[in-house]
Parts: C-alpha cells; structure tokens; sequence
C-alpha cells in the first residue's frame, strides 16, 4: 500500500506502511505487528474489536507528516531539530488473528503461541488489542524464553480485566519470575480510581512500583520518566503495555470503561517521549481502544502516538 | 375563511448569526458575504467538513434566541453556500473562482464557511483576478503547513497538501505566505520552501503576540496591500473540536486564537475564510460549533475594522 496517507485515506491501513507478511517472513530485528480484536464483555463496554483496525489507520494519520515528506524528515519549528522516518525499517504486518472475537481460553493461547513464535525468530512483537485481558496470552509468550521480564504498564488499573468465565487477575500474578530484593519486575504508572488493595500489596511484595495519575498530576511527568529511567536500569527485558484506560476520559473516551482523572494524550506522549528503552524492548502491548466509543478519534490517535514514542529509535532517527 | 386565534412563536431560517439572506446582488462595499462551502471531496483527511456551513447555522439561532451577548453584526449578508460539483474538481475550481470574483467586484469581501483547505487556492485566484494591482498576502492559520510539491493539476487540481504553494505561485512566491500556528513537527521540504515566508509555531505564538502585524507586513509598507485571512480550526489544541487533522494535543486554546485573529484585524483583510471543522451533527456537537462561532465572530470583527497597517 502507499506510505502517502494522502492518496490512500480509504484504505485498509497496515502498521506505519509495513507490508503485509506471514510468520515465515520474519527476520531477526524486525518488528512484527499482529492485531488481536476479541472485544470486551459485560459489565465492560464492548468495541474493542475494532481496535486494531483503527490504530493502524490512527499510526498513518501520526505519521502524515513524515510520509508528506520526500525525504521521509520532518524539523520540529520550535528546535530545529531533525528527525527522519527509517523506510528502511525492518518490520512486517501479520493482520489479525482470526475467529479472535472474545476473550477466551483458547485465544489467550492463540496469541501466546503467535507471541512465542515471533520471538523464538528474533522478531520484536507488537499486539494490537482488543480488549486488556489478551496481554495475559501474550505475557505468557514472552515469558517462555524471556523468563527475567521486566513489565512496564501504563494503565489505570492494576489487574487485568475479566472476560467471560476468565476471573479478573492482578498484574503481579502473570510474573512467572521469583521476587528477589534485587529485581524490579514490574512498573505501573497511570493507576486511578479505587484499587482493590490485595492488588497493591501483592505488586510491593514483588518489588514492584506503582506512580499514579495523581502523582503525575500533583509533579509532574518527571515523577513517572524518572522512575522509568530506574526500571530500565535494572531491566535488561522491558515489555511496555499501553493500556487505553490510562487516558482521562474527558480527552479519550474510546474505551471499555472510564476514567475520571487520569492522563492526558500529551502527559502519556510525554512520559514516553522523555524516556528511552527501546534497546531493551522485547514487546508492546497496546490494548483498551474502542474507536466505536469516541466520535472524535481521539483514544486511537493518542495510543497510536503512544505507540509510535515506545518504538522510537526504531522508527526515527535524527538527522539534525 | 374563519379568523382562528393562533398564538405561535415562529423561528426564522436559520442563516449565520441570524444574518439577512440575500444574493450578490444584495453586496455593496463594506459588506461581508458569508457564504458556506459544502465540499470536503477532495480533502485528504476525514470526511464531514461539508456539514460545518450547515450546522453552524443551526448553531447561531440559539444564540440569538437566548440573548446572549452576541447581535447580528449589521455588515454581513448570508449568501447561501457557493455552487459546487462534488466529484467535477476541475468544474468546482473554475465555478469557485468566478463566485470569489464576482463577490470581490461588488466591493463586498467574502467570508467562506466550511469545507476544508484544498477549496481556498480556488477562491485566492478569484480575488486576486478581481483586485489585480493589490499585492496579496496570505496569512493561514493552521497546523499544518499543506506546502508539498503540486504534482498532476490536470488530474488533481484541488489538493489539500499542496494547496498553499498553489497559493504562493498565484500570490508571487512564498514570500507573500505567512503561515501561524503550525505544529511543531513539519515536513522539511515544506518548511524548506517556505524559507521566504513568514512561519510561526503554536508555541512561538503563545508567549507573545505583540508586533506580530507589522512583523508580517513589514516589507510591504509602501505598497497596496491586501490579505487573505485563512483559519483551520485544526489550530485548535482542544480536545472537544473536531478537526480534520489527526489531535495531537497541542495547538493554541480558543482564546489564544481569537486574540491571534484580533491582532490581525490591524491588517486590511480583503477575504478570508474559516474551514476544517467537522460537526458532530449531535447535541454534543452544539458545544463544539458554539466555539467555531465565536472564532467566526471574532473574524467578522477584524475584517470589519479599520485598517491601522498598509493602504
């Protein structure tokens, strides 16, 4: 497909313009994007199903002012600086899984086996959800050859949530890895609303971190890129979660449920933009988005950004 | 027939800002003919622009019913939306230029609602055929800087991301652009070609607009000038606008944008238009076009004023 967003505005978008390939295809490096679209049940609000479709298509609008470009570059007016979009990019687009309507047994296996295969060929993979609960599958991918996974979370909650007869689980329960005084497994950073406290004790017992929205609020987005810095530190395997929920409702009400008082699109790009670990990125989660619930695009378009800031060096360079 | 007792409270047609509605030959000087543009075919971003003349219409009349502090400005006149052929681009942009004409030469200057950017070449190129000793100026006000290389105009005459170097060729070069408002990442290319011009991020504008008329004039002081005053409500940073153009979070809030157009009624603007608003064509989309109004207002209010800068 065309990389001019202009002349394609109608079609079926991919990832950033990576062609369509199969599994086979993978190489080592490459970025392996794959949608899973099971969407979310009751109580939560459904729509999620059309998540991935939207932030492929939300990822080409971001990058319009790349593909604009001849030279792929854009100048940022404020710095000067210079930043180009690598075409040479080594990436591939799987689509999405099939019969991946609904959060089950089976398709959380699906996207582990999928997850699993990607990496076992040194592909980096990236799962376009689809409801939250699908990172269960793809944490338990990772984690058959990436055992010391260092999980970092943007969300506003601390569990995954339930999905037909799957029960919700505490983020902290999906580490296979034993707590040690010296690992620091897991970062959540956007959490808001009522928690249930078994969830916040059991992710202290780990060795966990939580800095909340409030926190952001109250400090600043240095609070949670600081503490990013020290995760990445001690981290050589970061899987980083986007979860859609993290976004306040009032600016990203495309999700399956709401969120009074948490991130803005900008603190979120932000956060990310401030911070690199893309050396060390061994996945991305991005999950929750459900363009059908905001008219105005905008949850796609702010997880699609998100996504684009985690990637980083992977996708641009500085040529200034 | 039998005298029957009605008691009625009837609503006018609505018309923008309860405007009288009239044709160009109802135009005099010192008129404002504000007209809608019911075209986004050939944008490049989302559909739906082309119900902004519409809804913003309908979004007036509550204003007026509950008396806020807003009054049919005595100098315009609703001229319905301009003649279009939706899938004939090259048609639409020779019928649009003739309209742009034709308003131009009752003295009267057009005020265009609606639709998006890639129609504003076609309007540019009528008031400059109608004022041909004016030395125009083109001030945008906009994300994005649409300057890419014009490619086939046979095939695609009307195109969005070229529109404003279609712009700076009938203008002179890009020495008559000024462009205000863009967002901090633009292609190289475009900002390279627009090197001669005047261009100002959304950032840059924030601090301070002091002087900004002059600075933008400030080579043409001895000349007959007119300018063009473009506005994109996608230079809107707030997240319940709906633009065409993807949100990133950043851009001028509306009351930036409203001192920004105040400033710029020091200059003699001689047309100017507001597009890129998508309507949500609901209640929640009353609030949104409440805001555009109020842009539109303050456009009316600097085309109206008395030019302190140039002839």
């Amino acid at each position: 497909m065309s990389k001019n967003f202009g002349e394609s505005s109608t079609a079926s978008a991919t990832f950033a313009g990576f062609p369509e390939r199969n599994l086979e295809d993978i190489s080592q490096g490459s970025i392996v994007v794959f949608g899973a679209p099971a969407d979310s049940t009751l109580p939560r609000r459904s729509g999620c199903s059309k998540g991935p479709k939207a932030i492929r298509q939300a990822t080409m609008n971001a990058l319009s002012c790349y593909f604009n470009s001849p030279s792929k570059s854009v100048v940022s007016i404020d710095t000067g600086k210079t930043t180009r979009f690598r075409s040479e990019a080594v990436g591939i687009d799987l689509g999405d899984l099939a019969d991946c309507t609904e959060v089950s047994t089976e398709t959380l296996k699906q996207i582990e086996k999928l997850t699993t295969g990607i990496n076992d060929q040194g592909g980096l993979p990236v799962i376009l959800g689809g409801d939250g609960r699908i990172l269960e599958g793809f944490v338990n991918g990772l984690q058959r050859s990436l055992p010391e996974l260092g999980v970092l979370v943007f969300s506003n909650r601390l569990d995954i949530p339930e999905a037909n007869d799957l029960p919700s689980k505490a983020l902290s329960t999906l580490l296979t890895s034993k707590p040690s005084s010296e690992s620091y497994p897991l970062l959540a950073i956007g959490t808001n609303g009522i928690q249930p406290h078994k969830n916040w004790k059991e992710i202290q017992k780990i060795h966990g971190n939580i800095i909340s929205a409030e926190d952001i609020h109250d400090q600043g987005i240095d609070a949670a890129s600081n503490e990013i810095q020290q995760f990445s530190l001690q981290n050589k395997q970061i899987l980083c979660v986007v979860d859609a929920g993290v976004l306040d409702t009032g600016y990203a009400a495309g999700t399956p449920s709401l969120n009074v008082g948490g991130l803005s699109p900008l603190q979120l790009i932000d956060i990310l933009s401030k911070t690199n670990f893309t050396e060390k990125l061994v996945g991305v989660c991005v999950s929750n988005v459900a363009p059908s619930l905001d008219a105005r695009g905008h949850s796609q378009y702010a997880s699609a950004e998100a996504l684009l800031a985690i990637l980083g060096e992977r996708l641009f360079e500085d040529i200034s | 027939m039998s005298k029957v007792d009605l008691n009625l409270s009837m609503q006018s047609v609505p018309s923008f800002f309860g405007a009288p509605i009239g044709d160009i030959e109802d135009l005099s000087e010192k008129k404002i003919a504000v007209a809608g543009l019911f075209c986004d075919h050939f944008s490049q971003g989302e559909p739906g622009a082309r119900y902004a003349a519409r809804q913003l219409r309908y979004a007036s009349l509550p204003l007026l019913a509950n008396g806020l502090k807003i009054s049919t400005p005595s100098n315009i006149i609703d001229v319905g939306e301009l003649n279009v052929f939706p899938i004939e681009p090259i048609k639409t942009q020779s019928i649009l230029e003739e309209q742009s004409y034709r308003i131009q030469q009752t003295g009267a200057r057009l005020l265009a609602l609606g639709g998006d950017y890639s129609l504003i070449p076609a309007l540019v190129s009528g008031q400059l055929k109608a004022n041909p000793d004016c030395h125009l100026k083109f001030i945008r006000i906009s994300r994005n800087l649409d300057a890419a290389e014009i490619l086939d105009t046979q095939k695609n005459p009307m195109n969005r991301s070229s529109a404003t170097r279609q712009i700076a060729e009938f203008c002179g070069g890009a020495s008559s652009i000024a462009m205000l408002g863009v967002s901090d990442l633009s292609s190289i290319e475009e900002y390279e070609y627009l090197s001669d011009g005047f261009v100002r991020s959304a950032h840059q504008l924030s601090k301070s607009l002091t002087g900004l008329s002059e600075q933008i004039v400030d080579d043409l002081q001895d000349q007959e000038v007119g300018v063009y005053l473009s506005v994109d409500v996608d230079v809107l940073a707030l997240p319940s606008i709906r633009s065409n153009s993807p949100y990133l979070g950043t851009g001028l809030s509306p009351e930036q944008l409203t001192s920004l157009i105040s400033e710029l009624g020091k200059l003699p603007i001689i047309g100017a238009d507001v597009t890129g608003f998508i309507p949500d064509l609901d209640l929640s989309g009353s609030a949104a076009s409440l805001t555009v109004i109020e842009i539109i207002r303050s456009v009316i209010e600097a085309m109206s004023q008395e030019s302190a800068l140039c002839h």
